[in-house]
């Protein structure tokens, strides 16, 4: 990887020296046809004061080279109303930059239309632009609103898109439908994510600084991947510069209850941790092999060679199992970019490089990890406590990225060539007070956990765009894109000693350290075909085209237990694997180490799938104000697993466990209601199937909340194996989607619109409890479900209160959603079993992870003359059911968190070099929870954390 | 087009290093053979019987399916391999499967480690583990279809230790007198593999045993869970010694409803007795422990009652008794507590032992003068418990 890294950067650097330019500035720009929101190429632009001018080339794009002075353009083309924009400003050496010129067709009225060049910016108006026109319903948010509000990453960036929340900080969901039916793609091509237990990518892992929007489309067309129901994220990474930039940006974010904190805790750890990866410090004492000795194998020899290599192994281990407590420091973020364009042969050749790092700490005090239950008797509705966990914890997360771009555009050709890199590296160290009250097992401990995670990601994308055919009326549109992403959990450590003797055992639970790995790969390539031609004298297009997906994955896990025989401790966790107390022939019956992986280990798998799409499609006004997008999608689905079950009765190589072929038709109409206003239909079907690891074997113990995981494939019965509960025959479901909208763009900038929508989801996958064992989660296909909703969105400036307002903008979008599923026949028979009394059980609930409300709103003040911009957001998400709750666990559900944020950015000098700003998130300093609920019960904690406040300033500079 | 082709290269090159990273699987253990017919690594899917005077080895999770009787000989020895989490070997007898394992005082059947070097004919193997060298395998599992009291009104479970996935791992039904074979004269040693906090595997476990079963003179020793434990079902047991129990040495659970008569704990873990109610509405009747004598050692308390606990307890003695172990509490529902008597070191008196009332029945008594407890003669001969002189305090 790192070769090509450098082979890009020198071709980067070796581009520089072309781009000193005379004293001449230049005006750069861009004409989109405002009816269809498409580039329009051969428009003549004509500056007025020299009658020199330019004309657009395949992206709409024109450049034209000037001496310094203030100028007027004029934009042409033929049937085409005309474009004066007036006070555009040139400075030597600079670029000036006028992007998505919009040309409206000719209509009587008018016959040409005047701006100052002042009023075009790149702002959100330029995406409701591409809203206002796309053919599927489409919402977004662009680079700017992320400078705007100072969001340093797509995930907290994201969360400001109509009906979009964001999960834990990091996954998306859309219109409140969760990570399963949400896709997230770069650049339009599927990307691995990076969670195991997770469809969707994380979001917080790029950094705005190599975003350049990032769209979420809500409707179906057919030229998309059916996989998602909720929308699909798509974020596209910077691409042509239009200007020569050189950006350094510094910022600095401070918490009050979190930094230069003395009781944070944290662990020495590798001495590139500082970057994002561990450098084999947390390695494997056994190199991952699966031929190490076991205990049993060697007590009675300790010091034969198969002895003396268990014990060598066993002193390999870091002794450390407990953080310290010392003091932080505060968030540092850095960012550096630059790009430009420069002629090259016949064409021109951009460039991007994006370079950003991030080091934050957080401190949670008083978390707390809790577990409640019905009591045994109908009667009794209050929940009692089987388990507290409450403590603190602190989490130390580095963020290092890199991009490079390259695009090279002739006439009627561009390609683009883009790396990007991004490494992640997580440290939690935690400290908790645990007390078990379950029945049998009455304790208290002393709980430790150390854990590094390391994530990265490394994708490749090349594409090409081309105008085909003597009118150039064919597009052709290919990509092809690999991608690497690696997840590494390099031991996690979790120590309990029982709090009256500091003893360790299996009734506080043996120490456990655990190694993960999960690499996957993914590449996919896609050719789209579009003839544009004319039906009833309207543009109308016929587009074809295909993509291939293949991905693998390999997982594998490895975990050891150390019973510690008859060694007594003193409660610190650091001296457990002190030299005296570890196993050795003076010591038989000291701490040693159990591999669990051995001689079967059913966390260990290889999947793969395959996936073919054929699709076309057909956009056509039927009628004047008509606009009707037809299409219809055809994938051919194979999944591939090979594993085993933990005794290998079952073995799985290369077995197919999915081959569906399915067809997607889509329809999108497009009502023109006149200049300012449509009216939107869409209906689609769509596809949600199982990840890679529901279609498993693997049977996966998470240590801290103590809840294993099952894989699909696995039946279970009841009854004495009479009666089936679950068959192993995990499918994909299937979702027909209807959406309405009605919208209004006021004038530029501003928008009013309401949505409806209906999905009905045949055999929805949710994690259900295993009837014989509440602690045991599996995915399974449950009965049909449904989900309403309403969506509102406005943005107005207030300027219809007084014209002295207009340089302020409210911001509301709300969803409404109302879900319900089919109960599958062992959850209601769980639920009438422990039902309480007085209680009525519907065999219908909520839709698990379906939030029954989001709202965003803001106001913001934009005053481009003075360069400050300033705003207050507000963001909620309704209570929505977590987890599905079984036997004696009543369900979770998740507490409205209010976030309210403040965002202050001003810019400095004419040119707007430098730019400062300052944020304070979580206002109202409210605490992020999950709660136990139950009938006639009062909630009681299952999560709680105190995220505090935290004030962000940021300085910006631009060469 | 020769930067594009550079392009492609690049590409290319990429794409070949994505696909030679994969990792090499080092070699597994070759582990033993399972043609071996001393070796037990399959279910068993049909009669069977070991036989005197061998050694078989457990080589992995085996259950004894339903309908199939596994035979144990006298003096049959079954050392089970290395292995924790989900690999712990055990044995397990699945609901409707029968475990004979007829064993004498002459030639017990002894369950141990494949670390253990004991042979055909020893009692324990001199100079070998030491009885408090715990988890090492599993334990034995006997399941039947006996009534469990269980949460949420289930009326069949999972057993602790077993993995969900497996379903020989289920218990519970509504045949009490269910009859899963007979267990006399068998030492359990060595094992409690644990699979995760709350998941270890007992020594011997009795998941919804019915009363139809045997269960004579048995011996737990140095197990890293509980000794023995008692999920519901109708069972009865007599003459059982729990030694050197990691965690709990005597547990009952979800209803039980069987006597346990004649019984020794030497030093125990964490409690002596770990005595739980019903956790479902069901329930019929107590279950009873009566002649018992307790060393508790270092036990970190003697008696660990909840309020619903539907137990009745009768000639218990204790001895070895230190500060801090005690009986915790007396149930709220209908319970019946009878002839205690302890010995205890001269700082304590019962009542700072015997805790919420439960000094009304317990007195104390000098080492050697109690009058109740258990008749430890049913032990000689065929114990490590007695032969090793563990019981001798015991009079």
């Amino acid at each position: 990887m790192k070769k090509i890294f450098v082979a890009l950067t020198i071709l980067v650097c070796a581009a520089i020296p072309q781009l000193v330019f005379a004293q001449q500035g230049t005006i750069r720009g861009n004409i989109i046809d405002e009816g269809l929101g498409e580039p329009l190429i051969g428009v003549s632009v004509l500056v007025k004061e020299t009658q020199t001018g330019a004309v657009t080339d395949f992206d709409g794009a024109f450049e034209i080279k000037l001496a310094p002075g203030t100028y007027t353009l004029v934009a042409s083309f033929i049937s085409f109303n005309k474009l004066e924009i007036s006070g555009v400003e040139v400075r030597p050496g600079e670029v000036t930059l006028l992007s998505d010129l919009k040309l409206a067709e000719t209509t009587e009225e008018l016959e040409s239309v005047v701006v100052t060049a002042q009023a075009i910016r790149t702002t959100e108006a330029a995406l409701m632009t591409v809203k206002r026109n796309a053919a599927n319903m489409i919402d977004g948010i662009s680079a700017s609103t992320f400078r705007k509000i100072g969001d340093s990453d797509a995930a907290s960036a994201i969360k400001r898109v109509t009906g979009v929340s964001i999960e834990g900080g990091k996954y998306v969901y859309i219109r409140g439908l969760g990570d399963r039916y949400t896709k997230t793609v770069l650049n339009g091509v599927d990307i691995p994510g990076l969670d195991p237990d997770r469809n969707s990518i994380q979001m917080d892992i790029f950094p705005t600084n190599v975003v350049d929007n990032i769209i979420v489309s809500k409707s179906f067309t057919s030229n998309l991947p059916a996989d998602f129901t909720g929308g699909v994220v798509d974020i596209e990474t910077k691409d042509f510069p239009e200007e020569k930039t050189f950006k350094v940006s510094l910022s600095g974010g401070y918490n009050p209850s979190m930094h230069f904190n003395s009781n944070y805790l944290k662990v020495d750890g590798s001495g590139t941790d500082f970057l994002g990866f561990d450098n084999g410090y947390r390695d494997i004492p056994t190199g991952g092999r699966t031929d190490i000795p076991q205990y049993a194998q060697v007590v009675g020899n300790p010091n034969g060679p198969t002895g003396q290599e268990y014990q060598s192994i066993l002193r390999g281990f870091n002794p450390t199992m407990g953080g310290q407590r010392s003091s932080n420091l505060m968030d540092l973020s850095l960012g550096l970019s630059f790009g430009n364009q420069v002629d090259a042969g016949n064409g021109k050749l951009g460039y991007n490089f994006a370079l950003t790092y991030s080091n934050e700490t957080t401190y949670f005090e008083g978390a707390e990890y809790n577990l409640y239950g019905k009591p045994s008797n109908a009667g009794e509705y209050e929940l009692t406590p089987l388990e507290r966990q409450v403590g603190d914890y602190g989490v130390n997360n580095v963020l290092l990225g890199g991009m490079a771009g390259l695009a090279y555009k002739t006439g009627m050709s561009k390609y683009k060539l883009n790396f990007l890199r991004l490494q992640n590296g997580e440290s939690k160290v935690g400290q908790f007070d645990f007390e078990s009250n379950n029945v049998g097992t009455v304790y208290g401990a002393d709980q430790y956990n150390i854990e590094y995670s390391e994530r990265s990601l490394t994708n490749i994308l090349l594409s090409g765009e081309h105008k085909l055919g003597p009118t150039n009326d064919w597009e052709l549109n290919w990509k092809l894109s690999p991608t690497r992403s690696v997840i590494e959990d390099p031991d996690v450590r979790v120590l309990r000693f029982r709090d009256i003797n500091n003893s360790i055992s299996t009734e506080v639970g043996l120490p456990e350290r655990i190694w993960r790995n999960l690499d996957e790969d993914n590449v996919v390539g896609k050719v789209d075909l579009t003839k544009n031609y004319t039906f009833r004298d309207q543009a109308a297009k016929f587009g074809f085209g295909t993509s291939y997906t293949y991905k693998q994955r390999d997982f594998l896990i490895q975990s050891f237990q150390f019973p510690v025989g008859n060694t007594t401790f003193t409660g610190d966790p650091n001296a457990v694997f002190d030299e005296e107390n570890l196993f050795s022939a003076d010591n038989t019956n000291g701490v040693r180490y159990d591999p669990l992986f051995i001689p079967n280990n059913p966390n260990e798998y290889n999947a793969s799938i395959n996936n073919l799409g054929v699709y076309v499609n057909t956009e056509i006004n039927p009628f004047d104000n008509l606009k009707a997008i037809v299409g219809v999608r055809m994938e051919k689905y194979e999944q591939y697993y090979t594993g085993s079950n933990q005794t290998k009765t079952i073995v799985f190589d290369n077995e197919k466990v999915l081959d569906d072929i399915d067809f997607f038709p889509t329809l999108n109409l497009i009502y023109d209601m006149g200049e300012t206003q449509n009216l939107r239909f869409s209906y689609s079907r769509t596809i949600a199937r199982p990840s890679f690891k529901e279609m498993s074997f693997a049977e996966i113990l998470d240590p801290i909340t103590g809840r294993t995981f099952i894989g699909g494939l696995f039946p279970e019965t009841t009854n004495g194996g009479s009666e089936t509960l679950w068959d192993g025959n995990l499918q994909s479901t299937r979702i027909h989607n209807l959406d309405a909208r009605w919208e209004l763009f006021p004038k530029r900038g501003e928008i009013l619109s309401a949505s409806a929508f209906y999905k009905k989801f045949a055999a929805p996958i949710e994690m259900v409890q295993f009837l014989s064992d509440p602690g045991a989660f599996q995915p399974r296909n449950v009965g049909d479900g449904q989900v309403t909703g309403v969506e509102l969105e406005v943005r107005k400036s207030l300027d219809i209160i007084t014209p002295a307002a207009e340089n302020f903008f409210f911001n509301a979008n709300v969803t409404f959603t109302k879900s319900s599923i089919q109960m599958s026949e062992s959850e209601l028979r769980s639920r009438e079993l422990s039902a309480r009394e007085g209680e009525e059980i519907s065999s219908t609930r909520d839709m698990a992870g379906q939030a029954p409300y989001i709202v965003n709103t803001g106001l913001a003040y934009e005053n481009w003359e003075s360069g400050w911009e300033a705003g207050v957001y507000y963001n909620v998400q309704g209570s929505t059911l977590s987890y599905v709750g079984f036997g004696n666990r009543t369900d979770t559900y998740t507490v409205p968190f209010h976030s309210l944020n403040l965002n202050v950015n001003k810019t400095f000098g004419a040119d707007e070099k430098f730019q400062t700003g300052l944020k304070v998130s979580n206002l109202l300093n409210d605490k992020k929870e999950e709660v136990f609920r139950s009938y006639n019960a009062q909630d009681q904690i299952f999560t709680s954390l105190s995220p505090g406040t935290k004030i962000s300033l940021k300085l910006a500079y631009t060469f | 087009m020769k930067k594009l082709n550079f392009l492609f290269l690049m590409l290319m090159a990429t794409s070949v290093m994505f696909t030679s990273c994969s990792d090499d699987d080092p070699n597994p253990n070759p582990g033993p053979d399972p043609e071996d017919e001393f070796v037990l690594s399959e279910n068993i899917t049909e009669d069977r019987t070991l036989e005197s005077g061998n050694v078989y080895t457990l080589a992995s999770r085996v259950s004894v399916l339903n309908g199939v009787t596994l035979t144990i000989e006298p003096g049959v020895i079954i050392k089970g391999e290395a292995g924790s989490g989900a690999n712990a070997t055990a044995l397990i007898i699945a609901r409707g499967g029968k475990i004979m394992a007829e064993g004498t005082a002459d030639d017990p059947i002894i369950f141990t480690s494949i670390a253990d070097e004991i042979q055909p004919g020893e009692v324990f193997h001199q100079d070998g583990l030491s009885p408090n060298q715990n988890g090492l395998w599993g334990g034995l599992l006997i399941l039947g279809r006996a009534n469990v009291s269980l949460a949420g009104g289930n009326t069949e479970a999972q057993i602790e230790g077993i993995p969900p996935s497996d379903t020989n791992g289920l218990y519970g039904g509504s045949d009490d007198e269910d009859n899963s074979g007979v267990l006399r004269y068998v030492s359990i040693r060595h094992g409690g593999a644990n699979i995760g906090d709350g998941n270890e595997i007992n020594g011997l476990t009795l998941g919804g045993v019915g009363s139809g079963t045997v269960i004579e003179n048995v011996e737990i020793i140095g197990n890293q869970d509980d000794g023995i434990e008692w999920f519901g079902g109708t069972v009865n047991v007599t003459n059982a010694v729990v030694w050197n129990a990691g965690d709990d040495s005597i547990d009952a659970d979800q209803a039980w409803n069987g006597t346990l008569n004649n019984f020794i704990i030497v030093n125990g873990g964490d409690k002596c007795f770990e005595l739980d109610g019903p956790e479902g509405a069901y329930v019929n009747g107590n279950y009873t422990l009566t002649n018992g004598s307790i060393i508790a050692g270092g036990a970190v308390g003697l008696v660990d009652n909840d309020a619903n606990t539907n137990v009745d307890m009768s000639n218990i003695y204790f001895t070895s008794v230190a500060s801090g172990q005690t009986f915790d509490e007396l149930p709220t529902v209908a319970a019946a507590f009878s002839n205690f008597e302890v010995t205890l070191p001269a700082e304590l008196m019962v009542s700072d032992v015997f805790l919420g009332g439960s000094a009304a029945f317990t007195t104390a008594v000098a080492e050697g003068e109690n009058t109740v407890g258990a008749d430890k003669s049913a032990f000689a001969g065929w114990s490590w418990a007695a032969a090793s002189g563990a019981l001798d305090i015991l009079k």
